[in-house]
């Protein structure tokens, strides 16, 4: 395993104010290629600041980012990025082709001003597709698909532009338990055949822990949990904060909220 | 097809010539720009911006006449203050923490009031209801020629930015971790969006406007798979409206606008209830067998 980091924060604290209380506080990591690492954390706790920040979409107060060994935000194409898949119109008429091609906007060059796809941009979908196992349904309307279909397609697009990085936000939010273990496996094979180093955000614990070989845990500050070393007290730290997330997403099945 | 010869032949039927033309160019503009209307949902965005236009209308009357200044037109006022009502909402959703539509509210009631007011204010008569309504007889050569050019620049831009119009209006937040600035393109949406609003203000009118952006689309979203096919199928239905209201009006005197929004509207109710029949059958039948 290549033992220069990917990904290093150093000392960063990040507010959204300047003068209120920061979002995020003395974050110090490092993120080696190939790992799969998750984040865990409650709503409000900085999780979705910290990847904005990976992506240098916003900016440090303090400390220093780099990712591959530069800025962030210029090394832009080899992230690959996947939203939580709840927020999507359910009537939007675009076809798989068009949002897996999406993830090819946004690259420099000549002609990018207007964003038009060329015939090797179409090869790469295909390929894209393939590698996720949805090829058959290159011509179908994304909101026919199911769950499951339609993270594939997201991750297609993520893929597409053949990033050394993967990001998943809440990639089991929205699944049943078949199609997580699909998606599991997937995942493996991408990190294993395709050497991709993914960073996702969850707070399922259960599939935490099967494929991933570090856990950082962030509310304001962000405590790392190395998978292998996970001992009864670290486990309940760890799940202290995921059961927060759980009861704000309505997961919990106990009486406490049934009214 | 007697009617239509008549029509480009018979000189004393010219204004329904220019009217039918403006209403087919137009009809691009609207089938495009209302595709992204409806699909990124803000018909209430349109609906303030169209409202806001009768303050422009008005603006201009009044300057106009009180300084003599004949070529500020009530079209050029419409513009500018659709331009303004764009800009406007854009930097609000951007910048203020305000709901977006406690201000939209803002700025389609202050617009209609203030045009009232400089209309009032304004020596001469001028009646409101053509620009409320619409007037077909209202429409000159020279509008033909404004409509066909502002709904060809309309179109150009939506065809030469589709693939990031379409991909701002599906998922902002992955384009903006892609590093793409969302907000021009949103920023050239509401600004295509002001300037189809003006181009029919003269055949539909400021209130009905935000049906020929909405209804075309809506039904066209019920037939097709993709964005591109539901914008060429609501440029087509679009002109498809405007050609048989304009028909429907000549030959039973009645107002143009609204006879092209009821053809639009029975349209879409139709497709509407085909495309959830079995549902609504259901539901009648589950209503009958209880």
């Amino acid at each position: 395993m290549n033992k220069e980091p990917v990904i290093k924060f150093e000392d960063v604290n990040f507010s959204y104010f300047p003068n209120s209380s920061p979002v995020l506080k003395n974050i110090d990591f490092h993120i080696f290629k190939n790992e799969i690492v998750c984040i865990v954390g409650p709503n409000g706790g900085g999780k979705t600041t910290l990847i904005k920040l990976i992506a240098g979409i916003l900016k440090p107060d303090r400390g220093k980012i780099e990712v591959f060994g530069s800025s962030p935000g210029e090394n832009g194409y080899k992230l690959g990025y996947m939203p939580q898949s709840v927020h999507y119109d359910n009537s939007f008429p675009i076809s798989v082709k068009n949002v897996v091609l999406m993830g090819l906007l946004g690259r420099k060059g000549p002609g990018s001003i207007f964003g038009w796809y060329s015939r090797e941009d179409r090869q790469k979908c295909e390929k894209a597709l393939e590698m996720v196992k949805m090829a058959n349904f290159i011509k179908q309307p994304f909101y026919a698909l199911s769950g499951g279909q339609k993270q594939r397609v997201l991750i297609a697009r993520a893929l597409i532009s053949d990033p050394e990085i993967l990001i998943l936000d809440e990639p089991t939010s929205n699944v049943d338990s078949e199609t997580e273990d699909n998606f599991i496996s997937l995942l493996k094979e991408l990190n294993e055949k395709n050497n991709k180093t993914i960073i996702m955000v969850s707070h399922d614990m259960g599939f935490v822990s099967e494929i991933v070989s570090t856990v950082f845990c962030v509310n304001k500050t962000l405590v790392i949990h190395p998978t292998n070393i996970l001992s009864g007290e670290i486990i309940q730290q760890i799940y202290n904060c995921s059961m927060q997330m759980v009861r704000h997403d309505h997961r919990c099945s106990g009486k406490g909220h049934e009214q | 097809m007697n009617l239509l010869t008549d029509i480009f032949a018979n000189p004393n039927l010219v204004f329904l010539k220019y009217s039918l033309l403006a209403g087919i160019f137009s009809s691009f503009a609207f089938g495009i720009t209302g595709s992204y209307i409806v699909v990124r949902r803000i018909s209430y965005i349109a609906g303030a911006i169209s409202h806001s236009i009768l303050g422009g209308i008005g603006f201009a009357l009044f300057i106009s006449a009180k300084y003599n200044l004949p070529w500020l037109t009530p079209y050029s006022g419409a513009v500018g203050a659709s331009i303004f009502a764009a800009l406007l909402i854009w930097f609000a959703e951007k910048y203020s923490k305000e709901r977006l539509d406690s201000l939209l509210g803002a700025v389609w009631a202050v617009g209609m009031a203030g045009g009232i007011i400089f209309i009032s204010l304004t020596p001469g008569y001028i009646d409101p209801m053509s620009y409320l309504f619409g007037n077909i007889l209202m429409v000159t050569k020279t509008d033909v020629v404004v409509i066909a050019f502002f709904s060809f620049f309309i179109c150009l831009t939506a065809f030469l930015f589709q693939n990031k119009l379409i991909a701002t209006s599906f998922d902002e937040e992955f384009l903006e971790i892609r590093g793409i600035r969302t907000d021009i393109y949103k920023l050239m949406l509401l600004i295509m969006t002001a300037l189809t609003i003006v181009l029919m203000i003269r055949i539909v009118g400021i209130i009905m406007i935000i049906a020929m952006l909405t209804l075309p689309p809506a039904s066209a979203s019920r037939l097709s798979k993709n964005f591109f096919s539901m914008s060429i199928l609501s440029v087509i239905l679009s002109i498809l409206f405007v050609l048989s209201g304009i028909g429907i009006s000549f030959r039973f005197d009645l107002p143009g606008g609204p006879s092209i929004i009821i053809t639009a509207g029975i349209f879409y109710f139709s497709v509407l209830f085909l495309s959830s029949k079995n549902f609504i059958l259901k539901f009648i039948g589950n209503l009958f067998n209880k």
